[in-house]
């Protein structure tokens, strides 16, 4: 071949072989040399259309690399995606949890505007970060080809077609027995904020009365440090229920047996907190007199009815049945719509 | 019309994709170079693009179905290429599996 075309091979065959793995290039470059120079050897032929006939050594190229690449292929794709979203509704969670916790320690950061921006910055950073991160993972392990499995599956068998009959195909869930993921999510939600709420009111108080607030608790302060354990531990509860309630999707057996736990507990709970404990402020009544400069005498009064004895009772009783109206749907909607 | 053009191509290519590989098979119980490969086929009527072949030669040797030697012996290095003793059986049970389909296939072809 003449000088000329020489270096045109050349330059063809580093761009095909630029793209494949280092270990095969030096025989493919010779591959390709013996293959160039054979098609030369035809009778007039030019080495335009004989790399013309080659074509683009982009494709060349991914034909020797296999035809099909991916960052991700298919055998990780699903366990990608799900280790991917569980991730981001994860960091996204604690980002905003931990956002909220700033919140509540400090209030004073509520009222900055640098206060939310840096927590949305937070959440895009870890989202973004942590997307890159688990991708990156991925990537390796495909090009690796690591064999595994998230999730342990029994390896599919014949004896499983052997032993299956119609019989036991999971029951399709009924519309009604369906529990809302919404439902739940804005609970676990609800249930976390409260419990911060609660454990930093002190601090909040403080906070209040720093600013000149006066604040007057109908709590009684004094055993506080006995009721908020309580308080939270049954917090945790409803947080456990809700949380089976979200991974299992609809009423069922398991459901019905965390409501009947966690309704048991928000009664012994409400009992112990209002009836047994000393759980109003004795003072209450006249504290707010005090801090208002004014008097409750007539009956027209609202607070003039304040008694710590009425009101526990009251609010026990408002608890209880609550708790035994959705104890009862959820034992309903189980019988009746959640098959077992 | 273009798109007919080209699911039509897709689907030809398929069809030829599947051919392949016994093709290849069928001509290597010789040690044979690639570009004599490529001109064999074409004598005898099978369309086999250069591209696709080196590559598929490499990918069968990877499989354990072809070996292959470097001859420095002529004017340029040549890479022959022959079938395994594991290619010679796969091959034997491709021709006979390929023997059914056509059959078959006549048959469902000749009935339309």
């Amino acid at each position: 071949m003449a000088r000329q075309e020489n270096d045109m091979a050349e330059r063809y065959i580093y761009e095909v072989t630029r793209r494949v793995p280092k270990g095969q290039r030096e025989e493919i470059q010779l591959e390709l040399r013996e293959l160039i120079s054979d098609m030369m050897e035809r009778d007039g032929a030019q080495i335009e259309e004989v790399l013309a006939e080659l074509g683009n050594p982009k494709d060349f190229a991914q034909k020797y690399n296999g035809e099909r690449q991916y960052l991700v292929g298919p055998e990780y794709y699903e366990d990608y995606c799900w280790v991917i979203k569980l991730f981001l509704a994860s960091a996204a969670g604690l980002n905003l949890a931990a956002a909220v916790f700033q919140g509540a320690i400090s209030p004073g950061h509520l009222l900055r505007v640098s206060f939310y921006l840096g927590t949305i910055m937070n959440i895009m950073v870890s989202l973004m970060g942590g997307f890159g991160l688990i991708t990156f993972i991925f990537a390796v392990l495909e090009r690796q080809n690591v064999k595994f499995k998230i999730w342990r599956e029994k390896e599919w068998s014949v004896e499983q077609l052997k032993q299956w009959s119609p019989a036991i195909l999971p029951p399709v869930p009924d519309e009604k027995a369906r529990i809302s993921r919404g439902d739940c999510i804005v609970g676990i939600v609800c249930t976390i904020l409260f419990g911060i709420a609660l454990a930093f009111a002190p601090e909040w108080a403080h906070w209040l009365e720093d600013t000149k607030v006066k604040v007057v608790v109908p709590f009684n302060l004094e055993i506080w440090h006995i009721v908020l354990p309580l308080l939270l531990a049954n917090l945790c509860i409803s947080l456990v229920h809700e949380i089976i309630k979200l991974m299992a999707g609809r009423y069922c057996t398991m459901v019905m047996a965390s409501q009947l736990m966690s309704g048991a507990a928000d009664i012994v709970f409400a009992i112990i907190v209002l009836g047994v404990l000393p759980f109003w402020n004795a003072n209450f009544v006249e504290e707010l007199e005090k801090a208002c400069k004014i008097e409750i005498v007539s009956k027209g009064d609202l607070l003039f009815y304040w008694d710590s004895g009425i009101v526990s009772g009251v609010l026990m009783a408002m608890i209880i049945l609550v708790t035994l109206a959705e104890t009862g749907v959820t034992v309903y909607k189980t019988l009746r719509y959640g098959k077992v | 019309m273009g798109e007919k053009k080209e699911t039509m191509e897709n689907l030809l290519l398929e069809l030829r994709r599947g051919t392949l590989v016994l093709s290849v098979l069928s001509q290597l119980k010789e040690p044979k170079y690639g570009y004599a490969l490529v001109q064999g086929l074409e004598g005898q009527g099978v369309k086999i693009e250069t591209n696709t072949l080196y590559p598929l030669l490499r990918r069968l040797e990877k499989q354990g179905l072809l070996a292959s030697d470097w001859e420095t012996g002529g004017s340029k290095p040549r890479k022959y290429y022959r079938r395994t003793p594991s290619g010679d059986e796969v091959y034997e049970e491709l021709k006979k599996q390929w023997q059914g389909i056509s059959a078959t296939m006549e048959k469902l072809l000749q009935e339309n």
